[in-house]
């Protein structure tokens, strides 16, 4: 108790002594000093508690992006499994498909070969006929052939035996147009040279010594290779 | 934070001072001083329930009294609506640097125990973010998890789910849940 | 059938409630495909025991699911030995194979000795002879039932195990013990605070758990013979989740000291300080679980969704395995490593489920619908799992193809987070 009068009396004093010192516009201008301090730091406390408010926006923003990030990264994992199960579905399905495919092409190939080696006997039946001189069954035979298979790569060589036999019964108008049929349908086949030589000997036949000579010429001219030109050459040196 | 209290003070006083006619100039000596020195009367909190009848943060009236962030169903964001409360722990925090807080995170009772604890935990980090943002040091915050193990309040209500729900601030020495 | 064995069970819990106040004793609901008709004969002098051997087969093998129990105590004489068996009334009754067996004591330990054997070909399929002390007859029987059941089924025994799980009785928290069939149950921690995740180390001598006795959730490892218990984690923040590393020496477990949920590796012994940390992405890792090939299953959020993850023990990149649905978590992988047990969101309920690790393809196994913590039995047969029936948690079990279900009697308090144990020596 004691200390603390001491104290006062103390402060006191130097209160008193300070007095002295300082005239009121001084003391105004202190108040006033500090007034504008108090003021521009209420002002920072503001300013402050502002930025402690965007601080924690900014917490929470980063945990939404977060947030939203981990729903991406699981969108994502989902994608890349889904897209990993419909590549490997596909594979699958693409195998089975194939293999199925596969199947049916085989299936149709050989069907398409049986096909053809139906028709190839047919024809071989017919062209048999032909070169036995059995002519009027191998005209009749040839002609069904030509009507039933009418795109075959084997018409040609139909029409052409359909020429031979035709010569063969002296039906040489007939033979002419069977002969110039597979020359129309096949001009660059096998049998090419051989339907023009038909043309010159059912021309020859008929009488028609000038026709007969141009299909020999035409025949030299186009297939100079084939065994039939050696044959043309000759009957031409003969015939000149 | 305190030299900005004493300047506050030291103006009141001179604006009192100023408007009186016969200024007294004298009071530009600071000796309001050793008043703001007394002001953070160390306030025990290891000693549990003792806690003194003035303390803020049994004060009803003191915002330091709300202890509990609601969150919404499947969030973990810290609503701002809790901003004020988040600040003022904040604060005290911040003056108080020996006081402690265990933050603890709590789900309702739907999914599995252990993957509620790491729920919890997400809601009790939201606040521990928080608080760590504006300046409360590591040390001073814990952020522990209940997961669904102490709901207080039972039941498959939307009432009962919401209320458990929470982020709970517990200072050290005070009893908890 | 069904309706015998429900009486059967009836029986049982009777005659077990005498032993036991706080056992748990199962309904079964559904059967198997195929059943294998067992004829059961009372052992002789079984009933002079404390504890009868044949009442404790019978339940475990009815309780599969696989096997029809037919009585055989009606037989004139009851036969004890091969010699003494008459086949055409154990045909007539349709049983395809028979057990027998008798009760001896022996000084002071009891040989139980006993056969199963075929009724068509009349040949012995198993005999055999046990000796243990009068208070193992439980051990004994479960013994002789994991016999006959894997002789005659081929998936490995799983009777002779052990359960551990949580009762929550008001504020009492206890961790207990029990047989696999819910009988002998033992409490070997008692709490006021939550006690979680009991999990069985691969010997079966040790649980791992959590307990929130100091206010947090601290990881712990109790040695069951000694009752001796040690923090095996116990850092800053929350330590929850607990898995054991297939040699027993290592705990992964979950860690929030360096923000969010992430597992780390620790010494089981909690003498380590410096824990090694698994994962980084995501703000959850948790609820991690050893494959038998060493790798780790968990539930990630990091798909902002809870989803099962599977990466190797050393951390590094992991393979996303669920993707059905919008919560899928508490995996766990079968001991074969064929297949995952876990709890999927479908319809507002939590349910079990099972996948295939090879095709992926998910098969939900229960229609209840607060389904937590599914754990295989040792032979993965079996599925146990927690659930609410009437606003409390319970116990029940599943066969890992859904066709059998098996439904705990009611009892006092919340039973939560079974863990099965592994085989008994």
């Amino acid at each position: 108790m004691k200390r603390i009068a001491a104290l006062l009396v103390l402060a006191f004093a130097a209160t008193h002594a300070n007095a002295g010192l300082f005239s009121d516009d001084d003391a105004r201008k202190q108040i006033q000093d500090l007034q504008t301090q108090v003021n521009a730091q209420a002002q920072r406390i503001q300013i402050l508690e502002a930025g402690n408010k965007n601080m924690l926006n900014l917490v929470n923003q980063i945990q939404q992006l977060q947030q939203d990030l981990a729903t991406l990264r699981g969108q994502n994992e989902t994608l890349q499994y889904n897209l990993d199960e419909a590549t490997k579905r596909q594979k699958d399905l693409y195998v089975d498909l194939d293999t199925r495919v596969r199947n049916i092409e085989q299936a149709k190939a050989q069907a398409a070969q049986q096909q053809q080696a139906s028709v190839q006997q047919t024809l071989d039946a017919a062209v048999g006929l032909a070169k036995n001189g059995k002519n009027k069954e191998a005209a009749a035979a040839l002609t069904q052939f030509i009507q039933a298979n009418p795109d075959s790569d084997q018409t040609p060589v139909a029409q052409y035996w359909l020429g031979v036999s035709q010569t063969g019964l002296k039906n040489y108008k007939a033979a002419q147009s069977a002969y110039a049929a597979a020359l129309e349908a096949a001009p660059d086949s096998a049998i090419a040279p051989d339907a023009l030589y038909g043309r010159a000997v059912a021309a020859n036949a008929s009488g028609d010594k000038k026709s007969a000579r141009a299909y020999l010429l035409q025949l030299l001219e186009k297939y100079p290779s084939s065994d039939k030109a050696a044959i043309a050459k000759k009957a031409l040196l003969t015939t000149n | 934070m305190k030299k900005i209290l004493m300047s506050a003070l030291l103006t009141a006083l001179l604006a009192a001072c100023a408007s009186s006619p016969k200024p007294a100039p004298v009071v530009a000596t600071p000796t309001p001083a050793p008043v703001t020195d007394n002001k953070p009367a160390t306030v025990d909190l290891t000693q549990g329930q003792n806690l003194p009848a003035n303390n803020p943060l049994t004060d009803p009236n003191n915002i330091l009294s709300q202890r509990n962030v609601y969150f919404a169903f499947d969030s973990y964001a810290v609503d701002a609506k809790y901003n004020d409360l988040i600040q003022a722990h904040a604060k005290y925090l911040l003056e108080h640097k020996d006081a402690k807080v265990f933050l603890q995170g709590n789900t309702d009772n739907r999914g599995t125990a252990e993957y509620n604890m790491a729920l919890g935990q997400k809601r009790a980090d939201a606040v521990k973010k928080q608080l760590q943002a504006l300046g409360v040091a590591d040390s001073q915050i814990e952020s522990v998890s209940f997961g669904k193990e102490k709901p207080i309040e039972q039941g498959d209500t939307e009432e009962a789910w919401s209320r458990n729900r929470r982020t709970q601030i517990v200072y050290q020495g005070e009893s908890g849940q | 059938m069904l309706l015998r064995f429900a009486r059967f069970v009836v029986a049982m819990s009777l005659l077990a409630s005498a032993a036991a106040h706080a056992d748990i004793s199962f309904d079964v609901v559904g059967v198997g495909a195929n059943q294998y008709p067992i004829a059961i004969a009372p052992f002789q002098n079984e009933v002079q025991q404390q504890q009868p051997i044949t009442p404790v087969v019978s339940d475990d093998l009815a309780r599969s699911g696989l096997f029809k129990v037919i009585g055989a105590g009606d037989l004139s004489p009851v036969p004890y030995e091969q010699a003494q068996l008459n086949f055409p009334p154990l045909v007539a009754k349709g049983a395809q194979t028979v057990l027998i067996g008798s009760v001896t004591p022996q000084g002071s330990q009891i040989s139980i000795k006993f056969h199963l054997v075929d009724v068509a070909s009349k040949q012995q399929l198993v005999g055999y002879e046990l000796i243990v002390p009068p208070n193992k007859m439980r051990y004994a029987a479960h013994k002789i039932a994991d016999m006959v059941y894997d002789k005659i089924t081929g998936f490995g025994p799983m009777f002779n195990s052990k359960i551990a799980y949580v009762v929550k009785q008001g504020k009492r928290f206890e961790l207990q013990v029990a047989d696999a069939d819910g009988f002998a149950s033992q409490a070997i921690l008692a709490s006021n605070q939550p006690i979680m995740s009991p999990k069985w180390s691969p010997d079966g001598t040790r649980l791992a758990y959590v307990s929130f006795e100091d206010q947090k959730p601290i990881v712990y490892v109790q040695d069951l013979m000694t009752g001796k218990r040690w923090k095996a984690a116990n850092f800053w923040g929350s330590n929850s989740a607990p898995a054991w590393s297939p040699d027993g020496s290592k705990l992964a477990v979950v860690l929030t000291k360096q923000g969010g949920s992430q597992i780390y590796l620790v010494d089981a012994s909690g003498t380590n300080s410096n824990p090694r940390r698994l994962t980084n992405t995501g703000d959850i890792n948790t609820e991690p679980s050893f494959t038998p090939d060493g790798q780790i299953v968990f539930t990630s959020d990091r798909g902002g969704a809870p989803q099962i993850y599977r990466m190797s023990a050393s951390g590094g990149n992991a393979e996303r395995l669920t993707f059905q649905g919008s919560y899928n978590a508490s995996g766990k992988v079968s001991a074969d490593g064929k297949t995952l047990v876990f709890v999927t969101q479908q319809g507002g309920g939590y349910k079990t489920a099972v996948m295939d690790m090879s095709t992926r393809q998910v098969q939900v196994l229960t229609d209840t619908s607060r389904d937590d913590s599914p754990t295989f039995a040792p032979n993965g047969r079996m599925v146990l799992y927690e659930t609410q029936l009437g606003g409390k948690g319970v116990l029940a079990a599943v066969s890992s193809d859904g066709r059998v279900k098996a439904r705990l009697r009611a009892q006092a308090g919340d039973v939560r987070q079974p863990a099965w144990g592994p085989m008994l020596k």
